[in-house]
């Protein structure tokens, strides 16, 4: 390997180390107060534009249980809609949002509304 | 010897990717803006360039970008090059040549080191690092100088800082970098420093309430780059080297999963050593659509 292949091995190895160093420990989890069936009205801080929703969307509704979610650009909220009877954390809804590199604010549920009978 | 670099190269390779960063939201340079982990982004750049002298060229840069994790992006890009053209005289007759053919591939990694989120707006500063390998070819055509073949033939380090402030109704992003250019055969590219500034102004729709899925911008950039001479053989190249400022008004359409914009490239101030070929103008479109893996960080 010639002197510049080298040197390009060596930068990605220090950048290997930085991203090592800045790696923070893994966050507790939360109490949370889920509904089974409801939704979740969630603050997402830092999205700015309809290109900003693609990955948030992507890891919300790959969490086991959302049935759809819906983003209101204006006030930065996540309307997380789950699927009957599924429960979901308020941890993995933040735990998505940072995946999405967004920083989960509050977190309010809204119960299901309950299931009509024929009795 | 050969063995243990080897080694650490795929150690480091592999650590890399492991704890991986970056993304890209003005037009002519790479920024802080977010992104997801697992969102890949294509990007592809049809760019053209008319220059004095008869110097003219067509390129298309192909853009990967890769969200390993939060916060660590990488991104691959390689540039085609359509046609680089130039008046030469040979045999006494003078005629356009042309030179076809692959260019260089940079890879880069981006890291965000610095993320302040409110609702509506984001302030991020991340640094680039890459190397510019020499897959690009570099003899496509004698007739051409080196400077005007597809690739450098040439390894080259490439490093940035770069910022970005977005808001829901607009955002601004600047970078500064230099890159290293190593010597291949005897000659050797001129180093470059570069600075780009960058602002987006959202034009339509003006109300935001609800779902948005559709926005369109208009952009003015900057870019300055000051770069010393080509050497050959440790000699300087005339009429290579010197610095060039473009001002890039432009227009951004965009949705949840693509967008589609224009820059024009527009000479303000030009400084060229030796009666060097100067920049006329440029302009480039860009097309860009994300798709999503689970394959993460």
């Amino acid at each position: 390997m010639n002197r510049s292949g080298w040197n390009a091995a060596t930068r990605w190895l220090a950048a290997a180390a930085v991203a090592v160093m800045l790696a923070g420990p893994a966050r507790a989890a939360t109490p949370d107060a889920a509904q089974p069936g409801g939704t979740a009205l969630m603050t997402v801080m830092g999205v700015v534009a309809p290109y900003s929703t693609f990955g948030l969307l992507k890891h919300l509704t790959g969490i086991k249980g959302v049935k759809e979610v819906h983003f209101d650009l204006r006030h930065g909220l996540a309307r997380v809609q789950l699927q009957p009877g599924a429960v979901v954390t308020d941890e993995q809804l933040r735990a998505a949002v940072r995946s999405a590199s967004y920083t989960p604010g509050d977190i309010k549920w809204v119960a299901a509304p309950p299931v009509a009978t024929n009795q | 010897m050969r063995i243990l670099r080897t080694a650490l190269i795929l150690c480091g390779a592999a650590a890399a990717l492991l704890f991986a960063t970056p993304a890209r939201a003005q037009l002519t340079f790479p920024g802080a803006a977010p992104i997801s982990a697992g969102n890949v982004i294509v990007r592809t750049q049809p760019e053209f360039v008319d220059m004095t002298n008869g110097v003219r060229s067509a390129l298309d840069k192909n853009v990967l970008i890769y969200g390993a994790s939060p916060n660590l992006a990488f991104i691959v890009q390689n540039t085609s090059i359509i046609a680089n053209s130039a008046n030469v005289v040979s045999g006494g007759q003078a005629h356009q040549a042309t030179a076809v053919g692959l260019g260089d591939t940079l890879l880069e990694g981006r890291y965000t080191i610095f993320q302040q989120d409110g609702i509506g707006s984001t302030f991020r500063i991340a640094p680039y690092i890459g190397v510019s390998a020499p897959t690009g070819m570099d003899d496509a055509n004698s007739e051409l100088s080196r400077a005007g073949q597809p690739g450098t033939g040439a390894w080259a380090s490439r490093d940035a800082l770069t910022t970005s402030y977005q808001t829901l109704f607009w955002n601004a992003g600047a970078e500064v970098g230099y890159q290293a250019n190593e010597n291949a055969d005897g000659y050797r590219f001129g180093n470059t420093f570069y600075a780009d500034a960058g602002f987006h102004y959202l034009l339509w729709p003006r109300d935001l309430e609800g779902e948005v899925p559709a926005e369109l911008y208009a952009s003015l950039e900057a870019n300055y780059t000051s770069q010393t001479a080509n050497r050959a053989s440790g000699a300087k190249v005339a009429g290579t080297g010197g610095q060039l400022l473009l001002l890039d008004p432009g227009l951004i359409y965009t949705r949840r999963k693509y967008s589609i914009s224009f820059t024009a490239l527009l000479p303000a101030y030009e400084r060229v050593r030796d009666n060097g070929t100067r920049y006329n103008f440029g302009g480039i479109l860009f097309f860009r659509y994300s798709m999503f893996t689970p394959l993460h960080w």
